[in-house]
């Protein structure tokens, strides 16, 4: 070994091609490079040994310049270690971190098979999610059947499969963060990703939120057809052109709102828009969310949710839907949960919200990347006094690209001197 | 039809994302994902209306769904204006 790094070393199973945390660590820029260049040639010669090279390579280390690589195989790892264009994350832990901003993404994230590459690989998204399918019994076989499934009986975007699953993929990817030892200084969710934000910050329980939510999600199935629209413009712009039956969904930016109802308000709402050549398209919603169609299964929820103890948060919770605080009484209202499905997302004012407090390393832990998007768009981010990065990619090509990307960021988390539990990540395999 | 050159392309995506604090298009981030830079879909369907209205070529948006970076747009406003892709 290297006179420059520090390294541990375990011996665990075999893991076939599955992608591995390899972190590496010392005293300055200089001797990185010589450790870096240590593994390169170690990789190189160490043929089918990746694995083993991997468990010598993935302990913590101590060193104020510290580098992390993921790769499926010696060859994907030698050529991320090139010293000209290297492939790595490498990070010089700063004295004073930005506190994290835990984003939870909601319905509308979702796709087929979302996040599959870690459930059955990553013990503590797995147990969440079966925490969270268990509690809704028959028919949370169904979701998990489906969810897995190359070709499942009900699209991903019915709102009993988009729901449940969206909560779910996002209550699971929070809880390996928190097993991580990554600590948030505030909670923000849309949608969905709310809900979720509430249960991790103790206000509602697990079971009374799946509760809730399938309540809702099995009362939208009544209601009438409808959807959603992207629109590429502001909430004062588009508003003339709206029909009546179609309201405000999400504000999700000086340039891009949602607008949801029923779908054929929806299609005159889609021609009147591009008639005066504002941008549109329809997107991943079976149902007119958070409108006035949702009334009645916010009813459903509120039925579900009284009488059962909400508390105040006992973590910072920011609410997209009043984009505010929220706050003791709130928190302990049935109903400020069970309507948050008929009221429009407000995810514009509340990121300016989150901003004017600070600079803030933010993290969508869910599926997809449009929240990501979102909130590299804000100023604070695109001048660079906040980050944003994601646990999963948009466009996963296989299962392993799941497991890719959760480990990427731990990389990132790891090399910029957060405090990762590396042993916890170690356990996605 | 006109071709749809790279910095034709470069500044019809800077206006589309120009409401928000988009990422600005520079050389090196050609072969970053869209998303990485701030563009999701909806502001990649503004940039194909905006190049179908300049430049007359459509790019459908089932095409359109396939470009992950800037770079894989160029290539497929490219096919389209050439008719390899319909």
């Amino acid at each position: 070994m290297t006179s420059h790094g520090q390294v541990g070393g375990t011996v665990s199973a075999e893991r076939g091609s599955m992608s591995r945390l390899l972190v590496w660590a010392a005293p300055d820029e200089v001797s990185e490079r010589s450790v870096r260049l240590s593994l390169r040639r170690w990789m190189s010669r160490c043929g089918d040994g990746f694995d083993r090279v991997a468990d010598t390579w993935s302990q913590p280390v101590q060193g104020a310049v510290r580098g992390a690589v993921v790769a499926s195989s010696g060859p994907e790892a030698v050529q991320a270690l090139d010293l000209e264009r290297p492939g790595v994350v490498l990070g010089r832990p700063a004295p004073e971190l930005a506190p994290v901003a835990l984003l939870l993404p909601g319905e509308g994230a979702q796709h087929h098979r979302m996040a599959v590459g870690i459930y059955r690989h990553d013990p503590v998204a797995t147990e969440a999610i079966d925490e969270v399918l268990d509690l809704m019994g028959a028919e949370g076989d169904r979701v998990r059947a489906d969810w897995l499934a190359e070709a499942p009986l009900l699209s991903p975007h019915h709102p009993m499969r988009a729901l449940p699953m969206v909560f779910a993929v996002d209550y699971a990817l929070a809880k390996v963060l928190l097993a991580w030892g990554i600590r948030p200084g505030v909670l923000v969710g849309q949608g969905v990703g709310e809900l979720a934000a509430a249960v991790l910050a103790g206000v509602v329980s697990l079971p009374d939120a799946v509760d809730m939510l399938v309540a809702v999600a099995f009362e939208l199935l009544a209601a009438p057809a409808g959807g959603a629209l992207a629109v590429a413009a502001g909430a004062a712009e588009a508003a003339p052109h709206l029909d009546r039956e179609v309201s405000l969904a999400a504000d999700n930016g000086p340039g891009q709102i949602i607008v949801s109802g029923v779908d054929g308000a929806l299609r005159r709402t889609e021609q009147s828009l591009r008639a005066v050549g504002i941008s549109c398209m329809r997107v991943r919603a079976e149902a007119a969310y958070r409108s006035n169609v949702a009334v009645p299964a916010c009813d459903a929820g509120m039925d579900a949710l009284r009488g059962k103890l909400l508390r105040p948060p006992t973590w910072p919770l920011l609410s997209t839907t009043t984009a505010a605080p929220v706050s003791a009484e709130e928190a302990t209202d049935p109903a400020f949960w069970a309507y948050q499905a008929s009221r429009p997302v407000r995810l514009r004012e509340t990121l300016n919200l989150l901003f004017a407090g600070g600079g803030y390393r933010c993290i969508t832990a869910g599926p997809g990347q449009g929240l990501a998007s979102l909130v590299r768009r804000h100023v604070a981010v695109a001048t660079g006094a906040s980050s944003v990065s994601s646990l999963l990619c948009a466009r996963p090509r296989n299962a392993d690209d799941d497991r890719r990307t959760v480990l990427a960021e731990a990389a990132r988390l790891w090399a910029s001197g957060y405090p990762v539990d590396l042993e916890q990540v170690h356990r996605l395999a | 039809m006109s071709p749809v050159s790279l910095s034709d392309l470069v500044s019809i995506l800077a206006e589309c994302g120009s409401a928000d604090a988009a990422v600005p298009l520079t050389d090196d981030v050609l072969d970053e994902p869209f998303y990485d830079l701030g563009y999701d879909s909806l502001l990649l369907l503004q940039a194909a209306e905006l190049v179908l209205q300049r430049h007359g070529v459509d790019v459908p948006e089932e095409v359109l769904d396939l470009a992950e970076t800037p770079r894989m747009l160029l290539e497929l406003v490219d096919r389209c204006g050439r008719g390899a892709l319909v």
